[in-house]
């Protein structure tokens, strides 16, 4: 019995083909962003300045809009056409629901031997037909459905350390993951 | 950022107005090659030669002969712990004039990432075997960061900033010291394999005791990991 489980968590953790994500993002000059996408950032009424990037990634370019609102980052996201694609905003383990942290973080035992989680961000992507054209007031009083993309640092015994991109639903259940790049650090460590 | 500068600034200040300070200026180049040996052990060998410009007081005596001074040969192996964490033990060879100096390390290393900057924590103990000196030992914590100039990440053919401060407490026979260490440096990241750096390494030691010691070395950084 424990043999069948152990054959079935290592099938199970084998089978999982992960798609490796490359992005790559530079500064643009607020003249470059297409007018609708600066409309809708001004209806957040941000008093520091926002940052606009380019996101040049293996689905194509997009536009991003990078500022805190009421602390906490956020991260909107358009087309080049300027329409609205997401918004994400970073929260903490803490800001999570109990039971939905609960079901993540058994999905990453149940995977990983050794995993650290770097950065939380709801998405409301999965909602994007609801949120075109709205205000930033009307974003945030909606009652949207976010899904959370985590960023975690991970390692199997006897393996090297990898970085996923996992993005579960709003109640914690896996959706997908891709395997994220990782920088180099050896100019902090020798 | 802003009270990190101005925590140098004081430092420096108050440091500069005590008494009759000495200081050195010199050039370290340095060349870093890394590779993997397996999934989880890593090899870092790095060469770096010295060479002073010059040195005096603050108050004006200064004494400019460019010569080189000595080398270092760092071989460090580090293995990953836990997520990310790293170990390691490494030996330092210093050819100066014509004495050998053996050096001895052991580490461990942890990187946490924020929103556009990681920070690096190094901690360090070495011991320095001279024929003609009693043996050093050193305990080094040192605190690092390379902050993105432009998006969240640090992405290939862009320039970052990386900052050091070090701390080295030290004991040979009888004698203690303290030094301090701040490492203001300009990078480039040309790609994951090789990132070019230039910076100062400034070092100050001798404060606790008696007159500072203070030495500024031009950093010119090569990283080649393969």
């Amino acid at each position: 019995m424990c043999i069948c489980v152990l054959l079935q968590t290592s099938v199970s953790r084998a089978q999982v083909q992960d798609a490796v994500k490359t992005e790559r993002e530079y500064r643009i000059k607020p003249e470059l962003v297409p007018q609708k996408a600066k409309d809708f950032i001004t209806t957040f009424e941000i008093n520091r300045s926002v940052k606009w990037l380019q996101e040049v990634g293996d689905d194509g370019a997009s536009i991003e809009a990078k500022f805190k609102y009421k602390g906490q980052r956020h991260s909107v996201e358009f087309t080049t056409d300027g329409v609205l694609e997401d918004v994400e905003i970073i929260i903490g383990l803490g800001d999570l629901p109990e039971d939905t942290k609960q079901e993540i973080t058994s999905y990453f035992e149940q995977e990983f031997d050794y995993f650290k989680v770097e950065k939380i961000q709801a998405q409301y992507n999965n909602t994007v037909n609801e949120i075109i054209n709205r205000t930033a007031k009307k974003l945030v009083a909606s009652t949207l459905i976010p899904y959370y993309e985590v960023v975690v640092k991970t390692r199997n015994s006897g393996k090297k350390s990898k970085r996923y991109e996992v993005l579960f639903n709003e109640k914690g259940a896996f959706i997908s993951r891709s395997q994220v790049s990782i920088r180099r650090d050896n100019i902090l460590r020798f | 950022m802003f009270k990190f500068s101005s925590f140098i600034l004081i430092f420096l200040t108050s440091t500069l107005l005590y008494g009759q300070s000495l200081y050195e200026v010199g050039i370290l180049p340095e060349v870093n090659i890394g590779t993997k040996i397996n999934a989880l052990w890593n090899i870092n060998i790095e060469f770096a030669p010295r060479f002073e410009v010059s040195e005096g007081d603050f108050k004006g005596t200064n004494n400019t002969d460019v010569f080189y001074s000595l080398l270092d040969v760092t071989t460090v192996a580090t293995r990953t712990v836990g997520v990310d964490a790293k170990v390691g033990i490494g030996y330092l060879a210093r050819f100066r004039d014509k004495d050998l100096i053996h050096r001895a390390i052991q580490q461990y290393s942890f990187t946490v990432p924020y929103f556009g900057f990681r920070l690096g924590h190094r901690f360090r103990t070495d011991q320095t075997f001279n024929a003609r000196q009693k043996v050093e030992f050193r305990a080094r914590y040192r605190l690092s960061s390379d902050i993105s100039l432009n998006g969240e990440f640090i992405d290939p053919g862009e320039v970052y900033l990386k900052l050091g401060n070090e701390y080295v407490f030290s004991i040979q026979g009888d004698a203690t010291d303290l030094e301090v260490r701040f490492v203001p440096t300009l990078g480039y990241y040309v790609n994951d394999a090789n990132k070019l750096e230039v910076g100062v390494d400034y070092r100050m030691d001798s404060f606790l005791k008696a007159t500072a010691n203070h030495r500024f070395w031009i950093n010119l950084g090569y990283y080649l990991s393969l």
